[in-house]
């Protein structure tokens, strides 16, 4: 899915600002991934709640990175649980 | 909360499992008969999922320089190559599969497994990337996660997805590696490595080649897709098993950079295991030789491919999208997908079952490795066999 601005506006935006920006498109992504009835909000666990395996995990983390060009390594998902980690670790790499 | 816990999965997949009265993933093979038969369950079987290529693990030469080895030399190393582990035979199986590929360096490993997993933990550190297939193996996933470089998966056998990844890295620091498959082990499918090498080039990363499943079976010399695709000049490192085309057990790691010789001393899973034992290097020395001088195991091994792809793809089953030595049919449904297994078994066919997570893209298989080994009426029986599920 194409973002609605070019990536380089997202850069241009301050933090605080980008986590509300950036939180809608997240859930938009994760919802992709939910198969049952599920309203997905920021306090959405990724495998407590929506039950993703790791691999469905690594398959969000690709969306993620098209949807806002960006790279995205693996090794930042050891902290993320929940939409609200995902996004503020987006949100810290449209940053850097 | 226990600490066993987290192992109650798997309890419930036991559990799917005992209506058929045989648990698929480790199967007891009680006596093997040759490289295509074995009695498993009381039951006379066609093994139709070992991996076995060329068939070559019943070969009488090797079978006499395995025994000549464990005569001469005892039973195993007790040792670390870095230790005491080292002995002639370890060093000249080096020197033949340097020379096997045209490389200047080589080194095995106690497995495959090590030898993957191994190397994607050493060659890339911190501040380094690492871009590797989605679908590669759980050997380079396990390994890249130790690395400390940062892991980027691009989208399988995709090389426009790993040139838009490789261009978000822009200028940054550090080296890229950038790791696939010759072909991939699930599926079949063969990695693009033209493509591949091309973007390697471009974007100045180093390209490492997983041969598992493609060493022995693709290119003129059966060096692997490497060899096939005309890239074994880009290739920095290919890596590969003895557990396959070579029948025995054991992984190298090949490369015309010098320098492999001194990332023998940093790669753990190099340093901290016993070294192979004299048998298997014995029987592995014998069956490169085999490979080298019976190109024609690799021209039976494709026409059994061919056969069985062909036969399958008329059944009208879902398998992988090209002819290749591995053959999986796929379903969305894994409760059908074990079903059919057990059918299949039941018909004295032995397949691999693959349900997910361990299978890609949320698929179950049922994964066939044909060999050379088998005869047109083996293959004729396989196919017999999925006729009967259905569908």
């Amino acid at each position: 899915m194409a973002p609605d601005k070019p990536a380089e506006t997202w850069k241009s935006i301050d933090l605080n600002t980008n986590y509300d920006q950036v939180l809608p498109k997240i859930v938009t992504i994760v919802t992709t991934f939910v198969k049952d009835e599920m309203t997905v909000d920021q306090d959405t666990g990724l495998q407590a709640d929506i039950r993703m395996a790791s691999l469905q995990v690594m398959e969000l983390v690709l969306e993620v990175e098209d949807e806002f060009d960006i790279s995205f390594p693996l090794n930042r998902l050891a902290d993320i649980h929940t939409v609200r980690d995902l996004t503020q670790e987006v949100v810290i790499v449209l940053n850097q | 909360m226990s600490l066993f816990d987290k192992f109650s999965q798997f309890a419930e997949l036991k559990q799917r499992f005992e209506n058929g009265g045989i648990l698929p993933f480790g199967v007891v093979t009680e006596k093997i008969l040759s490289p295509t038969e074995a009695i498993v369950n009381g039951q006379k079987v066609i093994l139709a999922g070992t991996n076995n290529y060329l068939g070559l693990t019943f070969d009488p030469e090797a079978i006499t320089a395995a025994q000549e080895a464990v005569s001469e030399n005892g039973t195993g190393t007790t040792g670390s190559r870095m230790a005491n582990g080292t002995f002639a035979d370890h060093i000249r199986l080096e020197q033949e599969l340097a020379e096997f590929f045209g490389t200047r360096a080589a080194i095995i490993f106690s497995t495959g497994y090590a030898a993957t997993m191994g190397t994607s933990a050493t060659l890339a550190g911190p501040g380094d990337v690492i871009m590797l297939d989605a679908d590669s193996h759980a050997s380079i996933y396990d390994g890249v996660r130790l690395s400390g470089a940062e892991i980027i998966r691009f989208r399988h056998n995709d090389p426009s997805d790993l040139e838009k990844r490789l261009r978000r890295l822009k200028n940054r620091d550090g080296d890229t590696l950038i790791i696939v498959e010759g072909i991939y082990s699930m599926l079949g499918d063969v990695a693009p490595l033209a493509d591949i090498a091309a973007l390697k080039r471009e974007y100045g990363a180093y390209l490492l080649v997983d041969e598992a499943h493609s060493m022995g079976v693709m290119g003129d010399k059966g060096r692997g897709a490497a060899e096939a695709a005309g890239i074994e000049a880009d290739a920095d490192f290919l890596v590969g098993t003895f557990s396959k085309s070579l029948g025995s057990i054991g992984g190298y790691c090949v490369s015309n950079h010098a320098e492999l010789e001194l990332i023998r001393f940093a790669t753990r899973a190099y340093i901290f295991t016993a070294s192979a034992s004299p048998s298997v290097i014995a029987s592995t020395r014998t069956t490169l030789r085999l490979l080298r001088e019976r190109p024609e195991l690799q021209q039976k091994l494709w026409k059994n491919a061919r056969h069985l792809y062909a036969e399958l793809k008329a059944l009208g089953f879902d398998i992988g999208p090209q002819v290749s030595p591995v053959v999986a049919v796929r379903s969305t449904d894994s409760d059908k997908a074990i079903r059919w297994w057990e059918e299949l078994f039941a018909l004295g066919i032995f397949v691999n079952l693959v349900i997910p997570p361990a299978s890609p893209a949320g698929y179950s298989l049922l994964r066939c490795s044909i060999s050379a080994a088998h005869s047109e009426a083996e293959v004729r029986q396989i196919v017999a066999a999925y006729a009967t599920l259905e569908q």
